[in-house]
């Protein structure tokens, strides 16, 4: 498998798991501001 | 790997007396910090679009990725030269902000992917890449830029 190849299937998994990735991080900082402003309504 | 003794020492550096006694020179090192961090968004967005078929089509995607990769250099370097200067004011404070780590684990990421992933594969030509691969570097470019730049700004409300 040449350089090329190598380089197109990590660039799809790279993909993959920065979009995983950011789901998940986004989601958690988005929970601790709903949080937050549960706490501050009550 | 505890870096706090990296943190601790930043705090008495010279940068810090400068950057804690003279607030117009923290101002003007933000104001190069933010420029940069402009540049370097527009040249994300301007080459990944572009790879993603979205705008400069009359333009072929590798004389834009070449263009606008020589200026993302420019700016990572003034980026990260301000950053530390700006960094060194409240050192200590940011070793102990989880939002400071997200930004650093993400620009080291994103940093690594430019330089090992992304830019080798843009070297060939873009007509052979497999449109797949391209789109995901696109997409993957534009999420991890944005991290970077959304979890710099979230540093100061956490």
């Amino acid at each position: 498998m040449n350089k090329k190849n190598v380089l197109e299937k990590l660039s799809l998994a790279f993909g993959a798991a920065v979009v995983i990735g950011a789901i998940w991080f986004w989601s958690l900082q988005v929970m601790e501001v709903i949080e937050i402003l549960r706490l501050a309504a009550e | 790997m505890d870096l706090l003794f990296l943190f601790e020492w930043l705090d008495t550096s010279f940068l810090a007396t400068m950057s804690k006694a003279y607030g117009g020179v923290f101002a003007v090192v933000q104001m190069f910090h933010l420029l940069s961090m402009s540049m370097l968004g527009g040249m994300v967005i301007l080459s990944d679009l572009r790879l993603l078929g979205v705008l400069m089509k009359d333009v072929p995607s590798e004389v834009v990725v070449e263009n606008t990769n020589k200026w993302f250099g420019v700016a990572l370097v003034v980026l990260i030269i301000s950053g530390i200067f700006m960094s060194s004011a409240v050192a200590l404070k940011l070793y102990y902000n989880e939002m400071y780590w997200a930004k650093m684990i993400t620009l080291l990421i994103g940093i690594v992917f430019f330089y090992a992933i992304r830019k080798p594969l843009l070297k060939h030509d873009h007509s052979t890449i497999n449109p797949w691969a391209l789109r995901s570097l696109a997409v993957s470019s534009l999420i991890i830029w944005f991290t970077v730049a959304a979890s710099g700004r979230w540093i100061g409300f956490s």
